[in-house]
């Protein structure tokens, strides 16, 4: 890999669950063992449903929540034995933007104010004039137009609201910006456009993404590199042109089939594969492979087993024993 | 073609502190026996509020004027007692979230069973009989024992799919699913457009599909209707709409939508549609789409266009679709 700018290594997070007054405590395992490197300037997509823990790993890289085990390697240096200035420092090249703009911006300040927030926080010897002359070429940047800066949340729509939330990420010119289902609340007109901003804003800072969504689709438009998760742990990662044209891991396969495609023609001729059931608890994940009770290839090994995440061609790895007897 | 449900006309306002907001206007359209019809919208479109007016749904500062046929039977203004034998029985609906449609406090046997005991005369067994048997026609697994089952220990999906059963017990004429997917995980969202595809195969019902998602479309509807700020802009088969949308919002969202099999890859697709839809408390007096619209004309500003009919079902609402200028 070349220089990678976050490298993540076996990371965990496990959360303690009541299971009642006799139960006593189950171990969620929302995180199990992932790792994965994001270079300078590149995008990874982070796909999967819900409870697949994709939210939980982006705040873990955060640590806005503790993990259990495992590295967060952010420019060579280890996040998890950080004190907390030098997370706080570490923040400044490492932001999020989350999925809902109006509900992470603080209702009681205006949307100039939120965007100069972080300025205030990193770069206190900035004197009002220029905070205000960045906060306004960041507005511009992102598409805001120069009357929003005394405007509040509640007087803007969602579209506006996340380039809100992107223009405050990207005040303090971080080096990686992660994307918690940032584009999903929106209408789709709208989401062209955001994801148009971050495609504009990746080429012209060298920005790299760490994009999380459910959608497939967005993803295909905007990742150079792509990883699927399924209960906690890494079904297939690699290029995204491979796993999108010769996906490998049945999982992998099934959410490639079952997202619609905006066109009678193919949705209609599609071959039909259906995945049954719903996703097992994570508090009882199964034995062996975790997709095994979905899958519709198990074979022998599967639930005794499990996967290791092993080089699958085309510069991509693949979770599955038998991947090779699949395509 | 003999529409079962027409729609003529239709007009749905709310009166708000701001004054006098209208939703929908002049909303006309129909479906038949045994056709799928896709309404196609963006949040605030109206899509939702045409069929919630159709059916006195409505909140209550909400008014509907025009009429809306079922069978010929004027539903708008239709006496209270009428209208609660026709809805469950002859018309069905279902929502994006079964969960708050769902009563909380009764077994999923007894609230599906209610509804037969509403609309008809069976005895005890013979509901029981009928409920197992629309829980088995939507796929719900161990059916019999399923009845015992509380809402909130099913996964969304399961859910859905017993809304579905619901909504079949009586077998109405006409299915109204609004957002039925939205909500749910994209290989779940797979199974129940199955069951919904399995439906229209098994049956005449004809089905009413209000969705935002031109993918969902894709695979189930026979023809379109696509909404903008309230009105229909352009209508016709699912081909022909996919294959040459004339209005240019049509051709917008649909460009703008992200598609899984554009193989460009990173960095392709996904033609934005530039600002945002226009506030219903303050629509422009002509063309709603004109301030988003490339090809604006004078004539779009200042007159609203009416909706043309192009022959074969084809109908657009735009200025220069009808002086030939687009293409």
């Amino acid at each position: 890999m070349s220089k990678a700018l976050l490298t993540v290594r076996d990371l965990a997070v496990h959360f303690p669950v009541s299971r009642g007054l006799w139960g006593g405590t189950a171990m969620l395992r929302a995180v199990d063992g992932v790792s994965f490197a994001v270079a300078a300037g590149e995008s990874l997509g982070v796909v999967g449903e819900s409870g697949c823990g994709k939210s939980t790993l982006a705040r873990a890289v955060l640590r806005l929540i503790p993990a259990t085990a495992g590295a967060v390697i952010w420019l060579g240096e280890d996040l998890a034995g950080v004190s907390a200035r030098q997370m706080r420092a570490a923040r400044r090249g490492l932001q999020i933007v989350f999925q809902d703009p109006l509900a992470s911006l603080d209702p009681r300040m205006t949307i100039g104010a939120s965007i100069g927030e972080p300025l205030e926080v990193f770069e206190p010897g900035l004197d009002r004039a220029a905070r205000a002359r960045r906060v306004r070429a960041m507005m511009e940047r992102v598409g805001l137009a120069p009357d929003m800066i005394n405007r509040y949340p509640h007087e803007i729509s969602g579209g506006q609201g996340q380039r809100v939330g992107i223009a405050r990420a990207m005040i303090l010119a971080p080096k990686l910006v992660i994307c918690d289902e940032a584009v999903s609340a929106l209408d789709v007109s709208i989401q062209a456009q955001i994801i148009a901003l971050l495609r504009d804003l990746q080429a012209e800072f060298g920005l790299s993404l760490l994009f999380i969504s459910h959608d497939l689709a967005v993803v295909r438009q905007l990742c150079q590199r792509v990883m699927v998760l399924y209960l906690g742990k890494v079904m297939e990662i690699g290029a995204a042109g491979a796993i999108f044209t010769a996906p490998r891991h049945p999982y992998t396969r099934a959410l490639l089939a079952a997202t619609p495609v905006p066109d009678p023609l193919v949705e209609r001729n599609k071959p039909l594969a259906v995945l049954a059931g719903d996703p097992p608890s994570p508090l009882l994940p199964p034995s062996g492979c975790v997709f095994r009770t979905r899958c519709a290839h198990v074979g022998p090994r599967c639930a005794r087993d499990i996967p290791d995440l092993s080089e699958a061609g085309e510069g991509r790895q693949a979770a599955c024993h038998y991947w090779r007897e699949l395509s | 073609m003999s529409a079962l449900f027409r729609c003529q006309d239709l007009r749905v306002c709310f009166d708000t502190p701001d004054g006098e907001v209208v939703a929908v206007d002049s909303l006309s359209l129909g479906v038949a026996a045994g056709e799928c019809l896709g309404v196609v919208g963006e949040s605030g479109s109206g899509k939702s509020q045409s069929f919630l007016a159709a059916l006195s749904l409505l909140a209550g500062n909400g008014r509907v004027t025009g009429a809306a046929r079922l069978e010929g039977e004027n539903l708008i203004g239709l006496a209270r007692r009428r209208m609660r034998r026709i809805l469950g029985a002859k018309i069905a609906m279902i929502f994006q979230n079964p969960m708050t449609a769902l009563t909380p406090h009764m077994r999923i046997g007894a609230q599906l069973a209610e509804v037969l005991k509403v609309h008809t005369g069976l005895d005890r067994r013979q509901r029981r009989a009928r409920v197992i048997a629309a829980l088995r026609q939507v796929g719900i697994p161990e059916a019999a024992r399923q009845l015992r089952a509380w809402p909130h220990e099913l996964s969304g999906g399961m859910r859905q799919r017993v809304m579905i059963a619901m909504a079949l017990l009586c077998a109405p004429r006409l299915l109204i699913a609004d957002e039925p997917t939205t909500a749910l995980d994209v290989t779940v969202q797979a199974q129940i457009l199955e069951v919904l595809r399995g439906i229209k195969r098994a049956s005449d019902m004809a089905i009413i599909l209000i969705t935002h998602d031109f993918g969902v479309v894709a695979g189930l509807c026979d023809r379109v209707v696509v909404l903008y700020a309230g009105r229909i802009v352009e209508r016709g088969d699912v081909g022909a709409i996919f294959a040459d949308p004339r209005h240019p919002y049509s051709r917008g969202l649909l460009a703008s939508m992200p598609r899984l099999d554009d193989t460009a890859g990173a960095g392709a697709g996904g033609q934005a549609i530039p600002g945002q839809p226009p506030d219903p408390r303050a629509l422009p007096p002509g063309c709603a789409f004109a301030p988003r619209c490339a090809d604006c004309q004078p004539r779009c500003r200042r007159e609203r266009p009416a909706l043309r009919s192009f022959g074969e079902g084809r109908a657009v609402a735009c200025h220069l679709v009808e002086a030939g200028l687009s293409p």
